[in-house]
């Protein structure tokens, strides 16, 4: 049975990492797939004008509308600080991805446990030039981990380095 | 070279195709007996008794042939064989399909043999991988195919030195395992290190196993077996389920109850779902027996269908041991190995459990080393009080919920229900909050995460693939973050760990996972 000292002294911890931001144009980019999603939860409300025989409709929509718009503002409201937190750190082991604004959170794949790496664009991001990079592990929870708001330079760039670097760490 | 050693394809033995015709027979059975009771019963034709027997006759003829006729297809159409450590199988009539296993790449390979395949003295071999849910392939052999395919596969794998063979030197050496009964066994122990160790467990045990659990279970074995009499009838008739509420509608008020009558009927409920549970577990887990040999384990088990499975001992990626408190008092536990979530078909109980015997040290050592206890502490956390809002969350709405209607319908007396709930659920989260840990060991993770129930996890770095950390807008105040750690088959979330705590433990689990000095 080995024994030796874990020392944790000499590691750059998550904590301390400098992440790398996402592009500027992701917050646009975000900024416009969310108030579609709010416009489209905001069409919903208006198939109650629909029922005849419902007294009282055009009040329930005006309230369900107004609570959507005030949700859908606030939502809006924060998004400059969900991008400002947003960001990515590759160590000599591992990748860290560091997201959320009411829940931040922090996730770590080490390369060796990498499976796949893939680049992918959505209507939206394409039209910002944007692109984000799944990386799947075998995990049973959080198996994607998916990076957005790059440049396509920065994903294969961040593809490419992955690959060598799971490679490296499989050999 | 013969043919017995499956290097060139071959057909499964004849008696497969029995049991394939028997399996097709079974298939279509409700099918016919749909029709046979239409024709018997339900035709708007008049027709006389020797007429209805002669198309009932034709009917049966059909569903013969048609079952022959589709075995003989499934038979004949499908061939296997073993070439460059993988396993071919070419099956299909009209587009032949050709599918290839590497054996290094079976997660684990599982054989049942129900009623039909005891009585045709076969067993359906089923091979698991990752790549897919269910089963990739089932093969029918007999018992000579399928030692001369276990031998075969043994000798594929002998030929890559893998790590698991390294292991399994280190096969635990305990003669005797600790049950109350002392009737579970590790015979050949001293063999163990070359022709392995197997474990016997008694069905004694296992039924004090069974009684230990949560008997609730129990309701589902009933739900599924109403279900299964309602689409019965149904499928009969599709009004004899009026017909039933009608009746019981007619002769509501003669079968109503004092309140001790419901006492009785939800007393003898509970004794009834009981014994199903317990009957379900017997007719799956009896005679059971555990081999471990060369890094493999062979698990067997079953009353009337006999069901193995066989893998390898790094395909295991968490060993859970339960002990409620019966199972404390009565010196029992359930031990459960789980593999990838992909790789076995979970609603046929394809992981391994063991019920009542207390053999958790003997997979332990299997599995981690035989000198696993030994390893030291490298550090350890636990969760605070915020796991106990996490727990009794639902809990505390559901009570609210219960006590604002009880109120409004002015049914005072009834508010201890939910206040009763309340108290259950208070010391649910209180016993959560001083079970809930993360002990980082030399060797290994363990991870306790029971309420009532004293639940630990082993889980070795190796098998961590994700690891999180995760705030809420409390934790500036309370210090307090969430740790998630993911295999590939289990997932692990540690509640309301001291932030500093869960840092150190978030850093050394990524150094230990990919098995790199820190």
């Amino acid at each position: 049975m080995t024994n030796r000292q874990i020392s944790l002294d000499n590691i750059d911890r998550v904590e301390n990492l400098t992440f790398v931001p996402l592009e500027k144009k992701y917050l646009k980019a975000h900024t416009a797939a969310t108030a579609l999603a709010w416009l489209g939860l905001m069409l919903l409300p208006l198939f109650i004008l629909l029922a005849d025989e419902l007294d009282g409709r055009n009040l329930i929509v005006i309230c369900a509308e107004a609570v959507l718009l005030a949700a859908g503002l606030v939502n809006l409201a924060i998004l400059p600080k969900a991008y400002a937190y947003k960001g990515y750190a590759v160590r000599e082991h591992d990748i860290t991805y560091r997201s959320g604004i009411v829940f931040p959170k922090t996730v770590t794949i080490p390369f060796c446990k990498v499976q796949q790496v893939s680049v992918r664009q959505n209507p939206v991001s394409r039209m910002f030039g944007l692109y984000a990079v799944d990386v799947v592990s075998g995990a049973q929870m959080l198996a994607e981990t998916v990076i957005p708001g790059l440049t396509r330079e920065k994903a294969e760039e961040i593809k490419s380095l992955l690959i060598e670097r799971t490679r490296n760490e499989n050999r | 070279m013969r043919t017995g050693d499956f290097s060139e394809p071959r057909r499964m033995s004849g008696s497969a195709y029995w049991v394939l015709f028997a399996k097709g027979l079974k298939g279509y059975a409700g099918f016919v007996v749909f029709w046979v009771v239409m024709i018997a019963i339900g035709s708007e034709v008049e027709r006389t008794f020797k007429d209805k027997v002669e198309i009932v006759l034709l009917l049966l003829a059909g569903y013969l042939a048609l079952a022959a006729v589709i075995a003989f297809v499934s038979w004949y159409y499908k061939k296997y064989y073993i070439e460059g450590g993988k396993l071919i199988f070419i099956h299909g009539l009209l587009s032949k399909e050709t599918t290839s296993i590497p054996l290094s790449k079976v997660q684990s390979m599982r054989t049942k043999q129900g009623f039909i395949y005891r009585v045709l003295e076969m067993r359906g071999v089923l091979f698991d991988t990752l790549a897919s849910k269910s089963a990739e392939i089932e093969l029918i052999l007999d018992d000579r195919d399928w030692k001369a395919l276990m031998e075969r596969v043994e000798m594929e794998e002998e030929a890559v030195p893998s790590a698991a063979v390294s292991a399994s030197s280190e096969l635990p050496v305990s003669s005797e395992l600790s049950g109350a009964s002392g009737t579970s066994r590790f015979s050949g122990a001293a063999e163990g290190r070359t022709s392995g160790s197997s474990l016997s467990f008694s069905n004694f045990n296992l039924i004090k196993g069974a009684f230990c659990q949560n008997h609730l279970q129990g309701m589902a074995v009933l739900f599924a077996a109403l279900a299964a009499v309602y689409n019965s009838v149904t499928t009969v008739d599709d009004h004899a389920v009026d017909h039933i509420i009608d009746y019981v509608d007619t002769h509501a008020g003669t079968l109503s109850l004092q309140p001790s009558g419901y006492v009785v009927v939800a007393v003898a409920l509970y004794f009834f779902v009981m014994l199903l549970w317990i009957g379900k577990v017997f007719l799956r887990y009896a005679n059971m027996e555990v081999r471990i040999a060369r890094g493999q384990l062979n698990f067997e088990s079953g009353l009337i269908a006999r069901n193995s499975s066989r893998f390898s001992y790094d395909k295991v990626c968490t060993v859970y041991v339960k002990r409620n408190f019966l199972e404390q008092w009565l010196h029992g536990s359930t031990v459960m190995l789980r593999q990838a979530l992909n790789a076995t078909d979970e609603k046929k109980g394809a992981d391994v459990r063991v019920y009542g015997s207390d053999s958790a040290a003997d997979f332990l050592s299997w599995w981690l080393g035989s000198g696993y206890g030994s390893s030291p502490d490298v550090i350890s956390a636990r969760s605070g009080y915020g796991l106990m809002w996490h727990v009794m969350r639902l809990d505390i709405l559901i009570s609210l919920a219960a006590a604002v209607t009880l109120a409004c319908f002015g049914l005072s007396v009834w508010l201890a229900v939910p206040a009763a709930w309340l108290l259950i659920s208070l010391a649910k989260g209180l016993m959560a909050v001083r079970r809930s840990r993360i002990t980082l060991k030399e060797d290994y993770i363990e991870i306790y995460n029971g309420r009532f129930a004293d639940i630990r996890n082993y889980v070795k770095y190796s098998n961590v693939e994700v690891v999180r950390l995760r705030s809420t807008p409390f934790t500036p105040y309370s210090r307090r973050v969430s740790l998630t750690l993911s295999t590939n088959g289990t997932s692990f979330t540690l509640r309301s760990l001291r932030i500093e705590e869960a840092r150190e433990i978030y850093e050394l689990l990524l150094c230990n996972c990919a098995g790199r000095p820190s």
